[in-house]
């Protein structure tokens, strides 16, 4: 293993660390006290006695360098408890909900990237013709309508004007459908979710990509390859597409950091049943164990897309490594 | 032209996305009442019997079961599956539910139970005075239980015979068939017995009019009517209740017909929209949720009478509950109850009078302005902070009125908008009242103020009963007449004479500010079924919405 590689894991290393140490006592500096989600309705009905005999059940009251140690134990022991609002197992509620963000808002990185990149670089290629400026406007104006007014609208128009949408759910929970239909079903219901997410945040992957051709198109190589007579096919893939990539796919890792609590909104509009909301009500209730495992998984998830942008870097522009070793 | 290319643009997106969806499938989908998607018209269903209906609930209340749910959505809900010895009617009087109408009571501190025949546990058990008995002792042996404080009130419960059973309390308690036997849910004995916390079980299992046969967390419940249960078939067969926590998606839900109703309410402003809808009925019910500007009495200069009265005087209440709800309120008073429930004391009505609250400050010697803004002795202005939750319009609106209202009299108030929990901790630390309490002003409510005892709770220096007195009042008189009289209170006129003398009290010495007491405003799609029962304090999810009381 070389020094630059070495570095680079004890970095990685370093950063796991924090991030471990960050979620145990970020909840607990919120002001606000769990207990409220401990007793349910009416905390203000117990004694003071039966308060803290519940917070001594929890080990709330111990010192905190001791509550730390339980949650070091528990992590590592992967026996993460129970959530104090949802008196469920953390791991279930997890896995239950990180598929449908997954879903979602994978399908959102996906399409996004694909769209907004190949928008950008249609743009590009019509520079200062009017496609070009219609393209820039039209992105300009969907990136500044907020996210969760869109979604309020498409509801209504399409969900309730028209009634051709679902407005809640990841897929019909009154019906048994399977196979070919549950698919159909699943998706029927991504629909309006996904378009608000694709159309809010295309405009990042658009001006991107636009601005990078744009600057590749005026490439001594690119200029030669047109005087050799390669075919303007073979320019656009190869030439200019290829050199794109590299800030389009840092975009895209960054982005990665964000798949599984950057849907909160589009979540709670459409009651979609994802991890953004269970996180966000985690963060309400004072959940501590919820907070931490759900931000935990979170935060890993950014380490890892970057941990796996830092080895693909290589491999898409090997001139970054060449770089790094000098 | 660039409107030509922005068209074409967003309609590739949705041809794409229509695509992706397979949005012209013929799938059809239950939804609402018996509503497909794209159909704008119900069908319309009577009251006599209706498959299945999809009510919205606005919290994730776990598996409903006395020991999980949350909050007062959860109770809502879990009254439909567990069933309750006495209930609350329409008009909040409350009636025998699960016992015969000849139960006897005597002094407020013994009371005897026979149940109604022919009542089930959904797994089948015949509930028996051995439940009704264990239900009462059980939630005293769990930690986490809202249950917890009233069956701790109970001395010694009395298997008289399978049907009959004898309760005896620790003290009289007057209140005790509102805030214990209406609301201590009913378990089967045979469930819980030998487990050390309630909570771990996962099935609910009650003897109400619906079973819960499925529970997805976060996303939905599925109940089912018990076709013999004993006070008869419940006129809805199934109810579908997906976890919808925003309003928006719920006033689209409703106004889709993919919702026949909510657990939720509206804001008066969406009134004139839902009635427009054709098969749209919203239901009025006077609310017991006080909404209350909170005074810290142990901070200068509110611990003088003389400057709380002030407040008093320089706030135009009316005004306020009028800009607020329009109509669907009652004004509060300065009695701190419902001024139309029985023992409500005449003339406590706030009287706006600016030169009166002038009066009273100048007397204080608060007579130095600057700005406008008056100044104390030290010569610092007479500023403070009002602390409300953020994400509450209502409250926030109402911080604003108060605040140009006070201002008029020389009064700076600076609003503070915080997330609840941040809230709670300077307003109720650790929701222990004994622990002190760190704000100058606050909008605050409680959902309890028809219980008798809820002066008491809300205005008792003994912290142990006056375990809602976030103000920190403390009075000689009040506690003087609490201790004197509570105590010996033998009958209902009693009662209501003592709560009558302690809401004079409270007029006087103004520890805090009753705004209004909203109404409770929801939509109910009547095309889909015409059952829906109102009442006073009621969600209109209750019990009397689909079976009939008698």
């Amino acid at each position: 293993m070389n020094t630059s590689i070495r570095k680079r894991w004890s970095h990685y290393l370093i950063l796991v660390v924090a991030i471990i140490v960050i979620n145990f006592f970020l909840p607990r500096l919120l002001p606000g006290s769990p207990l409220k989600s401990l007793v349910g309705e009416n905390p203000g009905d117990l004694t003071a006695a039966q308060k803290m005999g519940i917070l001594d059940a929890y080990h709330l009251n111990d010192p905190m360098w001791k509550q730390f140690l339980y949650y070091l134990r528990d992590l590592f022991a992967l026996n993460w408890g129970n959530s104090y609002s949802k008196r469920q197992p953390i791991t279930d509620l997890i896995i239950s909900r990180t598929g449908w963000t997954l879903l979602l808002a994978g399908s959102n990185m996906i399409l996004s990237t694909l769209i907004g990149t190949a928008l950008g670089a249609w743009s590009a290629f019509r520079r200062k013709k009017k496609k070009d400026l219609s393209l820039v406007i039209s992105t300009t104006i969907l990136d500044s309508i907020p996210s969760f007014w869109m979604a309020v609208i498409l509801l209504a128009v399409f969900g309730v004007k028209f009634g051709w949408f679902p407005i809640y759910g990841a897929y019909s929970m009154w019906e048994n459908h399977t196979g070919f239909h549950k698919i159909v079903d699943i998706l029927h219901h991504l629909a309006l979710p996904l378009f608000t997410m694709v159309v809010t945040s295309l405009m990042s992957f658009f001006t991107t990509s636009r601005y990078s051709v744009l600057q590749i198109l005026n490439e001594d190589y690119v200029k030669l390859a047109k005087m050799r007579g390669i075919p303007k096919g073979r320019i656009t893939v190869w030439y200019v597409m290829r050199n794109t990539l590299v800030p389009v796919f840092t975009l895209f890792m960054m982005d990665v950091g964000y798949l599984l609590s950057g849907s909160v909104l589009i979540e709670t509009v459409f009651t979609y049943p994802g991890l953004g909301t269970l996180m966000q009500e985690a963060v309400k209730a004072r959940d501590y164990p919820l907070i931490q495992y759900t931000f935990l998984l979170a935060s890993l998830l950014t380490i890892a897309a970057l941990f796996l942008s830092d080895v693909l870097y290589d491999r898409i522009d090997p001139r970054l490594e060449v770089q790094e070793d000098e | 032209m660039k409107k030509k290319y922005f068209q074409q643009i967003l309609s590739v997106m949705m041809m794409a996305a229509m695509m992706l969806t397979g949005c012209g499938s013929s799938e059809e989908q239950t939804i609402g009442g018996q509503v497909s998607p794209g159909t704008s018209e119900p069908t319309a269903e009577a009251a006599g019997s209706v498959d299945t209906l999809t009510i919205a609930i606005t919290k994730d209340e776990n598996t409903l079961a006395p020991f999980t749910y949350v909050s007062g959505t959860g109770l809502t809900v879990n009254r439909l599956v567990y069933d309750t010895l006495m209930t609350t009617d329409a008009e909040d009087e409350i009636i025998p539910w699960m016992v015969e109408d000849d139960y006897e009571v005597v002094d407020f501190k013994e009371y005897t139970f026979t149940l109604k025949e022919g009542q089930k546990f959904h797994n089948g058990n015949p509930v028996t005075a051995e439940d009704i008995k264990f239900s009462f002792e059980y939630p005293s042996s769990q930690k986490v239980s809202g249950q917890r404080k009233q069956c701790d009130k109970v001395e010694s419960i009395e298997v008289i015979d399978e049907n009959t059973v004898k309760f005896v309390l620790k003290e009289a308690d007057i209140n005790y068939m509102r805030d214990g036997f209406s609301y201590i849910r009913i378990l089967d004995d045979a469930v819980y017995e030998g487990i050390e916390d309630g909570a771990s079980i996962s099935d609910s299992i009650g003897s109400g009019m619906y079973k819960l046969v499925e529970y997805k967390t976060g996303e939905y419940y599925k109940l089912e009517a018990v076709e013999d249960y004993f006070r008869g078939t419940p006129k809805v067969k199934h109810i579908n209740m997906p976890i919808i926590s925003d309003n928006t998606a719920i006033q689209q839900g409703l106004l889709s017909s993919q919702l026949a109703a909510s657990t939720g309410s509206i804001g008066i402003e969406m009134i004139d929209t839902f009635e427009a809808v054709d098969g749209m009925t919203v239901y009025s019910n006077p609310g017991f949720a006080p909404m209350i500007l909170n005074i810290n009495n142990g901070r200068a200069p509110f611990d003088q009478v003389d400057f709380r009265n002030a407040l008093a005087y320089g706030m135009d209440v009316n005004t306020i509950c009028k800009t607020l709800y329009g109509e669907h309120a009652l004004v509060g008073t300065k009695g701190a109850i419902r001024s139309d429930l029985s023992y409500s004391q005449d003339g406590l009505e706030y009287v706006y009078d600016t030169a009166k609250a002038v009066e009273l400050l100048e007397g204080l010697g608060y007579t130095e302005q600057k700005d406008g803004i008056r100044l104390d002795a030290a010569g610092n202005l007479l500023s403070f902070e009002i602390v409300t939750y953020a994400g509450n319009d209502l409250r926030s609106r109402a911080c604003e009125l108060i605040q140009t209202q006070l201002k008029e009299i020389g009064i700076d108030v600076q609003i503070m908008t915080m997330d609840m929990d941040t809230a709670d901790a300077y307003i109720w630390p650790d929701f222990d009242v004994a622990n002190g309490r760190d704000y100058d002003l606050s909008t605050w409510g409680w959902s309890t103020s028809n219980s008798l005892t809820y002066l008491i709770s809300l205005c008792s220096s003994d912290f142990a009963a006056g375990n809602y007195n976030v103000c920190g009042y403390v009075s000689e008189k009040f506690d003087k007449l609490v201790a004197e009289k509570l105590s010996s209170v033998s009958s209902m006129e009693e009662m209501e004479m003592l709560l009558k003398e302690l809401q004079t009290v409270i007029a006087e010495e103004v520890p805090l500010i009753t705004i209004a007491y909203a109404d409770t405003l929801q939509v109910c799609n009547t095309k889909m079924y015409d059952g829906w029962k109102a009442g006073k304090g009621m969600n209109v999810i209750n019990i009397f919405s689909f079976v009939d009381e008698q």
